[in-house]
């Protein structure tokens, strides 16, 4: 079965050697059976958007299967809208991920408020950090006023993916990315509330080995279809990819 | 190949949807071909550990493959060492969870009731953040039995490494160790014989954490110790 990953980090890892670039990225995804992954560039969310994401543009054009996530940083937003002009219309980048300074703090809605109207012209996803419930909260609020877009929640909502899950079922422009807490019960209590078709698999490598993250799904009782859905065809529904790699 | 996973668990659990049923171990177990696990009843670590260890025994005593971990809580402890002793011979191993639980590692009676558990069975005790290992260093030191840490992840690589080449007898678990490079980095640096498999199944997913230690790049002797052969040495 083809594996999606929705979400995967270039570079901010402990261990050298390990997704600092698109070889180690591809033998990465070679041995864990990954085909296509979706990657942010730590560097920018974390330290530069500029440089960080402009890394990420090089590299994946040199890499097949290697796609993009654009990162927007709430702190720095006149550099992140220049970003979002520059790269966002490229085919590799698939989607915007807001960040602020502290990932375990909600975003806050004014200030991203420019980042989103930018994103508006290129009907791309919006990518948020749920890693608690009050990152959901926030996310969910956005997801009410931006209704044009449709959002990613990574990590639906970490260990009160309980949370993410209500939310989801709130607002029907909200996909949930699994990557997040290691928990067996949330994949099917995801689909009980709102099916299988706005799940996503993501594994958060390198911060999470992609084989631990796909052994949720392996582990889980769900039905082949909706296993099916959320680790390939949710994610090229959602980014076109009938498009993009026509 | 011998599996042996020294982290598992049953019981109610707030966080997980319904309880972890014996069973559903059980069945992880022999769908992944996981010939024994260490385990205890979550009762244990939530509310009252002489509750929790008579549950765990009797799940244990139930199914020859469940081997049972004794828990403790140092906020119960008085200086009555019998709470220790009492456990002789009836458990393979205590676990203290310090987050879960509800107190610090920088915690005094933890330091006393960990020295005493620790002088006739090993002790497995989890750790979350940058700065609990090297509290825990300050709070034990070398202790004659094995020490486990569990809940070892990216970011406390470092002090592990530094940790358990001052402590012989200090040990680490892989249930958090679910990351590119970690497993192999701590073979070559430590050595595999200071690895067990830990998986925190049935709430975490039993599959993945068995794979990302047999795709972590370690030889065929050390999968063989970190996947069984180093629990029964340690543990029994």
């Amino acid at each position: 079965m083809p594996v999606f990953d929705s979400f995967a980090e270039l570079e901010g890892y402990v261990l050298p050697g390990v997704n600092q670039n698109h070889q180690q990225v591809m033998a990465m995804m070679q041995q864990r059976g990954i085909d296509r992954t979706l990657l942010v560039a730590a560097r920018a969310a974390r330290v530069d958007p500029i440089s960080g994401n402009r890394i990420l543009k090089a590299m994946l054009d040199q890499g097949q299967g290697l796609y993009g996530c654009l990162v927007a940083h709430t702190n720095r937003v006149e550099p992140s809208v220049q970003a979002i002009k520059d790269l966002l219309g490229g085919k590799k980048f698939l989607g915007v991920m807001m960040v602020g300074t502290n990932p375990e703090m909600p975003l806050h809605s004014l200030i991203a408020d420019e980042i989103l109207t930018a994103c508006r012209r290129y009907q791309k996803p919006i990518f948020i950090l749920t890693p608690n419930a009050a990152c959901v909260d926030m996310a969910l609020h956005l997801t009410k006023t931006y209704t044009m877009h449709k959002f990613v929640f990574v990590g639906m909502g970490g260990s009160d993916w309980r949370t993410a899950i209500a939310a989801a079922h709130q607002s029907v422009n909200i996909y949930l990315e699994t990557s997040g807490a290691l928990d067996r019960a949330k994949l099917s209590a995801a689909v009980d509330a709102i099916g299988s078709h706005r799940i996503l698999f993501g594994s958060g490598s390198p911060q999470r080995d992609p084989i631990a993250a796909l052994g949720l799904l392996e582990d889980s009782p769900l039905s082949a279809t909706d296993k099916r859905r959320i680790v390939h065809e949710n994610a090229y529904k959602l980014f076109a990819l009938d498009q993009v790699e026509a | 190949m011998e599996i042996v996973d020294v982290n598992t668990q049953f019981g109610p659990l707030p966080m997980a949807s319904s309880d972890l049923a014996v069973d559903d171990l059980l069945g992880l177990m022999q769908k992944y071909q996981v010939q024994a696990a260490y385990t205890l009843s979550t009762l244990g670590l939530l509310l009252d550990p002489t509750a929790g260890n008579s549950a765990t025994k009797a799940a244990c005593g139930e199914h020859p493959k469940l081997l049972p971990i004794a828990t403790l809580n140092p906020l119960m402890y008085f200086g009555d060492n019998s709470v220790v002793s009492g456990l002789v011979g009836q458990y393979r191993m205590v676990r203290f969870a310090p987050e879960i639980q509800g107190y610090p590692l920088d915690f005094a009676p933890l330091g006393e009731l960990v020295t005493a558990a620790a002088a006739s069975l090993p002790v497995m005790i989890d750790v979350q953040k940058p700065g609990d290992i090297t509290a825990l260093e300050r709070l034990i030191g070398d202790v004659p039995k094995p020490i486990i840490l569990e809940g070892v992840h990216a970011t406390l690589l470092a002090e592990t490494v530094s940790a358990l080449k001052r402590h012989p007898q200090w040990y680490v678990e892989t249930s958090a160790l679910l990351i590119p490079g970690a497993i192999k980095m701590l073979a070559e640096t430590i050595g595999a014989e200071r690895i067990l498999l830990g998986t925190n199944a049935p709430l975490q997913p039993l599959a993945g954490a068995i794979q990302t230690v047999r795709l972590s790049g370690v030889t065929e002797q050390a999968l063989t110790q970190i996947l069984g052969a180093n629990a029964r040495r340690i543990l029994g």
